[in-house]
Order: C-alpha cells, then sequence, then structure tokens
C-alpha cells in the first residue's frame, strides 16, 4: 500500500497534522479560484421540486465530490506485477468540514463508509469531520431550468449513464410501466452531451406525455488535478446525488439498471485481483451505499438493480421488444472516451465494447448497432496493442471456462470471487449461489453462439486466410486446425540426445529425459555445440571464438530469413574446420608471409605500385598476427593477454551455459563438466561414446 | 521467461522460470496479512473440527455460519471473516486475495464430496464434513489443494499479461486452444508439484496440536504459512528438472 496522503477539504484546519505539501491534497467546493477549487453543478433543476434539503444531505454530496475528486487527484502506483500491487492501493485521509460533525463522526456511519469506500475502490479510507464553519446554501450547486414540462411530481429516480442497460430500464420504466421518472446523469465529458442529448429526445418522443425528467450533474475541477483514470468512486458519488434529488422529491429509493454479468464483474484474469474489477455496483457495494443513504436519511431507503439477473442479451431484448431499437445506436457503452470521435464513437476494445458486440450477436440485434461506429471490430481485425489482445483472450476463455463447468460446486471453487456477492443478494446463499450460476452459464453461452454466428459469417474469409492470423475469428476457429501443429510432428521420435538450435532458441536433452531450451546463454551454448559435433578432436580456442564472431557477423548481414515452419537442415552451424594446432597456425603465417615478400617483388618490377599497397596492408596485419604468437626467443606465447582474455571468455560462456542446464537437468550439467575440457585447445572427450544430434532445426 | 514462451518450452520450465523471476515478489511478501490470515483461518477450521464449541470458535474468528449451513454459505462466511479481518487492519493486498479465492476454492473442492445435497443439507452435514478437517490427512489434503490453487493463482498473475501476446498465427500460441491447453497444463503442474505440501502439512498439523495442547498458535501458523510456500516454490524450481520427474 502506498504511503498515507491527507486530502484536507475546503477549510478544514490541519492542526495536529504534519502536512506534505509534495504529497497532500487540498481542496475546496467553495471560496475563490484557484488549482485546488472544484466545483459541483446539477443541472436543469425544475423549481418545483426543489424543497429543503437537510443538512445532512448537503454534506452527503460535499463529500461524496471530495471523495470522487481525490480518486482522481491522487494517481494509484503502477499496477506491476513484480511488487504484488504494492502501489495500486491508496491510503487515503480525508479531513472534511461538513454541518453536522457529531452525525458524521459516528461509529455506524464512519464504518459504513470506510467499508463500503474500500471495497468499492481497493483504498483505504480514513475520515476526519469538523465543524463547517461558514455554511454555504445548496442553491448554489443548482441551475435552474424550468421549460414546464414537468406535468406531475415523478414516482421514481433513475440512474441514467446513456449506456444500453440504463437505456432499457428507462424504457422500462416509462414506456413499458408508464411511471413518471426522474432520471439523473453524471456528465463526465463534454464529448458525450450531444449523444445524450439526441437519445433524451427519442425517449422523449416515445414517451409523450409521460417524457421524464432529465437532471446532469458535473463537477469541474483544474486539469492537473486529472491524474487517475480508475475513477472507482463515481458510483458513491452518482448515488448521492441520485439520493438528494429523491429525497427533494420525497421518494425513499434509488435505481441502478445494470446487468448482472458487469456488476457481478467476476475477474476475467487471474491478474484481476481485488478492485481491479471495477465493483461500482457490485451487490455489496449497492448494499453499501443503501446502508449509508438510510442512516444518512434516518430512514430505510433503497438503493435497487433491477436488471441483476439479466445478462446484456437479455438487457438488448427489452430495447428491441418496447420497439426502440433505433435507439441502441444512439447509447454509449465505451469506457474509452478519451478515443471517441465523431466517426467512432467506440473503440471496439474495451471490455464494455467486447461485450455490447457479443450481446448485440447474441440478441440478435447488431443490425441495429453498425460496425463502423467502432474504431476496432473484434473479430476480424489484428489487434496490435498488447492490452487489447490480453483483454478479448481473458474475456472470451472466462465464457469457455465458465461453459465447461459441470455443476455450481465446480464453479465456485474455480470462481471463488463469487462468494463475496452471496450474502448480498436477496434470498438465502444456497439459492443466490445457483442463481449466479445459471446467470453465468448463460452469459457464457451467448459469446459462444455469438461466436459461432460470426465464424458462420466469415467461414469463407477464414478458409481462404484473408483475415489476419492474430485477429479473434481465426484464432478462435483454427483451434482444431493443423497450422498450429509444428512441421516436426511432437509424437516423432527424437533423438535421446540432442543439442541443437531450434528456431531462435537452444533444445538439449540428455539420456532421454525431458527437453529443456536454453535461452539467454547463446553463446556458451554454441561453443557446447561446436564440441559436441567433434568429440575427442581438440580445436584451437582461438578458431573456435574466431570461427562463431564470423558467424555472427553472417548472422546479421543474413537477418531475412523466414519465420514459418521448421526443418531439419544437413550440417553443423560452422563449417568442418578439422584440427588445427596453433603451430600449425604460426606455420601457416610464416608461409603466408613469404608468399608476400615473393608477391612484393613481383608487383614492384611491374612497378605496380597498387598491388604494392595492398600486399604491405596484408602484410601488416600478418606480422601483427605473428608478434601476436610468436614470443622472445621464437617460443609460441602461452597467455599473453589477449589471448587469456579469450580462453576466459570461452570458458566463461561455456561455464555459465552448464550453470543454466544445471537448473534444468542436473545429469546433463553434471556430463558436460566431467566431459568438456577448455583452455587452448577444448575439446568433448568421454569414456564411453554418445552420439549427439547437433544439427539445427532452423526456419525453411 | 518471455523468451522460453516464444520457443515454446514445456510447462515445467516456464513455472520454473517465473518462480525464480517472481522469488524476489514473493519474498517480501512472504509476511503478507492476507496470507497469513488465510492459512491461520484453515488451520483453525481444522482445529474448530475437533472441539466442543464448534460454531463458537468459528465466530470468535469472525466465521458466522447459520444453523443451516449450505456450501455457498460456508464459502461466503470465509471470504466475509478475511474481507473484515483485511479491512479492519488496512492489510488488503494482491497475495491476500488470490489466498482468500484459493481458501474459498480449495474449501469448497474438498468439502463438496462429503455432502448429500449442497442447498438444502441436513443441520449436522457441513459441521460433519468440517469436522474431518481435524484429521491429519485431510488437513493434508485440504492444505495441499490450497497451495496449488494459490501457486496456480499466482502463476496465471505473473503470466497472464505475457501469455495472449504471443497469441496468433505464427506465434507461440497459434490458437486460443493452445493457450487453454498450456492453462491447463499450468494448472495440472501446480497440482502435481503441491503433492510435497501433502505430507509436510498433515505431519505439521499433527504435531503441533498434540504439542500445543489441542490449538495452534498464531506463531506457528504464520511459520508454518511460509515454511510451507517455501516448499512449494522449491519444488517448482525442481520441478523442470529432468532428474526430478
Amino acid at each position: 500500500m502506498q504511503d498515507k496522503r491527507y486530502i484536507i477539504c475546503g477549510n478544514a484546519p490541519t492542526d495536529g497534522i504534519k502536512e506534505t505539501p509534495g504529497r497532500d491534497l487540498r481542496l475546496r467546493l467553495w471560496g475563490k479560484d484557484g488549482p485546488d477549487k472544484i466545483t459541483l453543478r446539477i443541472e436543469d433543476i425544475h423549481t418545483k421540486i426543489v424543497r429543503n434539503v437537510p443538512d445532512v444531505f448537503q454534506d452527503l454530496l460535499e463529500i461524496a465530490t471530495y471523495v470522487y475528486c481525490a480518486d482522481q487527484a491522487i494517481p494509484r502506483g503502477a499496477d506491476d506485477v513484480d511488487s504484488f500491487g504494492h502501489g495500486w492501493r491508496r491510503d487515503l485521509h480525508f479531513i472534511i468540514p461538513v454541518r453536522t460533525p457529531d452525525f458524521w463522526n459516528g461509529q455506524e456511519i464512519l464504518q459504513a463508509l470506510c467499508s463500503t469506500l474500500g471495497f468499492l475502490s481497493d483504498d483505504n479510507y480514513h475520515f476526519e469531520f469538523t465543524k463547517l464553519k461558514e455554511a454555504h446554501a445548496f442553491q448554489g450547486y443548482l441551475d435552474f431550468n424550468d421549460d414546464g414540462r414537468l406535468h406531475g411530481y415523478p414516482e421514481q429516480v433513475v440512474m441514467f449513464s446513456g449506456g444500453l442497460d440504463s437505456l432499457a430500464g428507462t424504457i422500462d420504466e416509462v414506456l413499458n410501466e408508464k411511471r413518471r421518472v426522474v432520471l439523473v446523469t453524471h456528465k463526465p465529458t463534454q464529448k458525450l452531451n450531444k449523444r445524450h442529448r439526441r437519445l433524451e429526445k427519442m425517449i422523449a418522443d416515445k414517451a409523450g406525455e409521460n417524457d421524464p425528467l432529465h437532471i446532469g450533474v458535473r463537477v469541474n475541477k483544474n486539469k492537473k488535478l486529472n491524474k487517475e483514470y480508475t475513477q472507482r468512486s463515481r458510483s458513491f458519488l452518482y448515488v448521492s446525488i441520485g439520493a438528494t434529488i429523491a429525497r427533494m422529491l420525497n421518494l425513499k429509493s434509488v435505481r441502478f439498471y445494470e446487468n448482472g454479468v458487469i456488476s457481478l464483474n467476476l475477474p476475467v484474469c487471474a491478474q484481476v485481483v481485488g478492485g481491479r474489477a471495477t465493483r461500482t455496483t457490485h451487490p455489496r457495494v449497492i448494499r453499501g451505499f443503501q446502508e449509508i443513504i438510510s442512516l444518512v436519511a434516518g430512514e430505510p431507503f433503497t438503493i435497487e438493480n433491477p436488471y441483476i439477473w439479466k445478462t446484456k442479451a437479455d438487457v438488448i431484448q427489452v430495447i428491441t421488444k418496447a420497439g426502440c431499437q433505433d435507439m441502441i445506436a444512439a447509447s454509449t457503452t465505451c469506457t474509452h472516451t478519451w478515443e471517441m470521435t465523431n466517426h467512432h464513437t467506440h473503440c471496439g476494445t474495451c471490455s464494455q465494447c467486447i461485450d455490447r458486440r457479443f450481446a448485440m450477436l447474441a440478441a440478435k440485434a447488431d443490425q441495429y448497432d453498425p460496425v463502423e461506429a467502432y474504431k476496432a471490430d473484434i473479430f476480424t481485425q489484428s489487434r496490435s496493442k498488447d492490452e487489447d489482445k490480453i483483454m478479448t483472450a481473458a474475456y472470451l476463455e472466462r465464457a469457455n471456462q465458465v461453459r465447461e463447468q459441470d455443476d455450481i460446486t465446480q464453479f465456485i471453487a474455480r470462481f471463488s470471487e463469487v462468494s463475496r456477492v452471496f450474502r448480498y443478494l436477496n434470498g438465502n446463499s444456497g439459492k443466490v449461489a445457483q442463481k449466479v450460476y445459471d446467470l453465468y452459464k448463460q452469459h457464457a453461452k451467448e459469446v459462444c453462439d455469438a461466436m459461432d454466428t460470426m465464424v458462420g459469417r466469415n467461414i469463407t474469409a477464414i478458409r481462404q486466410r484473408t483475415l489476419p492470423g492474430d485477429c479473434l475469428l481465426r484464432t478462435v476457429y483454427e483451434s482444431g486446425s493443423v497450422i498450429s501443429v509444428p512441421a516436426i510432428p511432437v509424437d516423432q521420435k527424437q533423438p535421446d540426445n540432442y543439442f541443437r538450435k531450434r528456431g531462435g532458441v537452444w533444445a538439449a536433452r540428455f539420456n532421454g529425459n525431458a527437453e529443456v531450451l536454453v535461452t539467454g546463454v547463446d553463446k556458451g551454448a554454441e561453443y557446447i555445440n561446436f564440441l559436441l559435433a567433434r568429440p575427442n578432436k581438440e580445436t584451437s580456442v582461438y578458431e573456435i571464438v574466431c570461427g562463431f564472431a564470423i558467424d555472427s557477423c553472417n548472422a546479421v548481414l543474413n537477418s531475412n530469413e523466414t519465420d514459418e515452419g521448421f526443418q531439419v537442415t544437413q550440417g553443423v552451424p560452422l563449417g568442418d574446420t578439422g584440427f588445427v594446432a596453433d603451430r600449425k597456425a604460426v606455420e601457416q603465417y610464416r608461409e603466408t608471409a613469404h608468399e608476400l615478400f615473393r608477391e612484393i617483388e613481383e608487383a614492384r618490377a611491374e612497378n605496380n605500385d597498387a598491388e604494392i599497397q595492398r600486399l604491405e596492408d596484408e602484410m601488416t596485419q600478418i606480422t601483427a598476427a605473428i608478434n601476436e604468437a610468436v614470443g622472445l626467443g621464437g617460443k609460441l606465447r602461452k597467455s599473453n593477454d589477449k589471448r587469456k582474455n579469450i580462453r576466459d571468455a570461452f570458458r566463461s560462456a561455456v561455464n555459465r551455459a552448464i550453470k543454466y542446464l544445471e537448473k534444468y537437468d542436473k545429469p546433463l550439467a553434471a556430463h558436460l563438466k566431467e566431459s568438456i575440457k577448455c583452455g587452448n585447445a577444448p575439446v568433448y572427450r568421454t569414456e564411453e561414446e554418445i552420439v549427439w544430434e547437433v544439427r539445427p532445426i532452423v526456419n525453411e | 521467461m518471455v523468451g522460453l514462451i516464444t520457443a515454446g518450452a514445456d510447462v515445467s520450465q516456464i513455472a520454473n522460470a517465473t518462480i525464480r523471476a517472481a522469488d524476489k515478489a514473493f519474498t517480501s511478501v512472504l509476511n503478507d496479512e492476507g496470507f497469513t490470515e488465510a492459512v491461520w483461518l484453515m488451520t483453525q477450521l481444522a482445529i474448530a473440527a475437533k472441539k466442543e464449541n464448534f460454531g463458537e470458535h468459528l465466530q470468535s474468528l469472525g466465521v458466522n455460519l447459520p444453523q443451516d449451513t449450505s456450501l455457498p454459505d460456508l464459502a461466503a462466511a470465509i471470504s466475509e471473516a478475511l474481507d473484515n479481518k483485511l479491512e479492519s487492519n488496512g492489510g488488503r493486498s494482491d497475495l491476500g486475495e488470490m489466498s482468500q479465492r484459493a481458501l474459498v476454492g480449495a474449501l469448497v473442492e474438498h468439502i463438496s464430496p462429503k455432502l448429500p445435497s449442497l442447498f438444502a443439507p441436513g443441520p449436522d452435514d457441513v459441521r460433519a464434513a468440517l469436522a474431518a478437517l481435524g484429521k491429519k490427512r485431510e488437513f493434508g489434503e485440504l492444505s495441499r489443494t490450497f497451495f496449488a490453487k494459490l501457486t496456480n493463482e499466482s502463476m496465471n498473475y505473473f503470466l497472464s499479461k505475457t501469455l495472449a501476446t504471443h497469441l496468433g498465427e505464427g506465434q507461440r500460441f497459434a490458437t486460443m486452444n493452445e493457450m487453454g491447453q498450456f492453462e491447463k497444463a499450468l494448472n495440472m503442474h501446480c497440482k502435481e508439484d503441491s503433492l510435497i505440501v501433502e505430507q509436510f502439512s498433515a505431519d505439521w498439523f499433527s504435531k503441533h496440536r498434540y504439542e500445543e495442547g489441542g490449538d495452534i498458535s498464531r506463531e506457528s501458523s504464520n511459520g508454518f504459512a511460509s515454511y510451507a510456500l517455501k516448499k512449494m516454490k522449491d519444488e517448482l524450481k525442481e520441478g523442470a528438472r529432468a532428474d526430478a520427474r
């Protein structure tokens, strides 16, 4: 967990607090403008519905606004796995001036706040409430907009995000149930305004006299305070506003409409632990909100999610059955609002977009949701970003895993996160567990059916392989295809002993044991391979090292190789250099030098200056080589600096490779240690002959 | 590790490389409150099994079971007890979350075959199933399942961001099926390697319960948690060795 941070709100005193300006945060809802100023605006309020709002509700609104703003202003640390997500969770200490400090400092409300917000956001919350010295009028938050449309008081407050679920809920309330509702919409970005207005107009056109009242809510703050995108606490602000408006209307409930799969939000993969899976409308959070608002109201107040047992496909069917399919294209599901453009209203790759595409197909309503609106088509396009690949694969894999569960016990054991839900939904745990299981089974079936539909529609392109090789349709469809089988069938009998290059890595097997792949110690592996290819033959270490240096150059120059399939080639990585002693090498140098002397005399006789220059250059190199090899008194140099370096480097490389192998195959490492002699003339020598397969398996 | 994945290394070698790469992270969280709390609760379930005041003992641990407890009730109660404990001391962590999932999953897997009915057990069915945990062998089996699940969760935690990036034609996992098969093989590998914890856990439980007069202290439990995890890690490192097969 991160270190403790203070969030000092309004004009709260900081007595006894050791404030660290670089770490701690100041936020002000009132007072003069400045970088720490935040504003809350409740728009389109009708004068007729404004009643006296109790102080404690005004406090609730301000607390929720501060929490929401701090949530965005204080970044989470990296969620990398190397520290088990140490930096993800924050330790937040709020000091907030309120009108009713005695109430807010009460044990029950403090416990409810810390517990609910802690579970919702995965952070640690502490609150200290002080007395607000200058109380501010609630009307300061309101923007009145009377247009005479209020025909009667609404019966229900519905949280309306503009997504498919809240749209379906509104259609259910307004058109199916004919109830008078007020829709409360949090507007996090200007980008959504036009789409929200369009949707509101479409609902109004259908509703006629029963046109719902819309109330928009904005929180504005300095751009420098926008540092964290997760915004887990937004639903607390959202529900606080809804509850305050309900209170103004003398109502005692607020409704969220969110399908159960999203609401329960089982983690899609192992890395999604705790609050990394959004818990915006998790049943435990909803229960917590209900407890908080009931304490604030001083009487029972309910927060409901009538769609908890529906999938998104069910939700879409509510819309189509009501004849409102034209509203689907105007709804917005995507969470990557920063990617939104006029042409592409959905990114197509975030979890919400993926869920929407699958649900549209499952509900047989995708004709109402034009694919052109998506920046990326998850089914047919290549996914270049790693996170996009991971998200899609995880979504589909979870559906596969759920589909494979034979009974509810397996389901709970595999997705034990689900046990956090059982006590927060109506009914006994056994019955709730069964309903959750049925819901996820239904969702898994819908996902698989949608996949089948898309495979069917694109079968020709899949067969002809005109779709990218990493697009979802091909990675799913070709799961049983031969293209996933390597060119060397796995059941083909492999040699008992091999040490060879396979594609980009080295593969070793000893005495028929399991194969070990060798990575990160390539040079040593190459040397070992070379020695195993020439049992009992001593070879100059300089020849070997020089040979591999040249080979490395060749590898760089010939890097445009194809990358498909494998085949066994003939020959070892280097040509058969045979046995060459150092003394022989010196003799060779001498002969070459003599030859150069003869050639230079001939060149002089012909007055060929260019040839003389070339031969002199060559003689310089030969002289340097002879001086390197021959010491004073005509003896071979034994261990002068550079030669020793080469021998040491060779030995180190071989030893590193053996040490690596020791982790996976001790007998192999022991055998190599025992059988390989380094020094001037390295050799692999064994008492009993072992036949090694050393030919590389290279790309075709 | 990425090199091994792209090269098509087998599960044991990747598991080995993963656990080595994650060794530092594991070491830094060895005293993680979520992990030690989950192990503590597991030992206390077994201790409660032999006590006269079974329900009271569980209540003292924050495990509240209704009169007619079903398996989902038990799963919910364990989750809630761990959540409440960590909530009150700010001890939430990723390893703690995985330990919670592992414990709930292990209990459900272990107890469900002993119940005549999942949803409407008789008043004593769940208690009878839990009571069996007091046996040395049963504790060993539960502990093994717990550590197998925790290890598999941890492996996937470290690998899940990497695996899917190697998906597609010409890559390590040409198809979703291949990736799924790999994940299943990894799960199986963790189950197989967890064998080493089973006998150790059984012996440890029996010895300590005897030595501590029918109870097990928090200190002993923490020691067990840390040593069992170390055994599991060492076995995974050994697991990729040819001579270990």
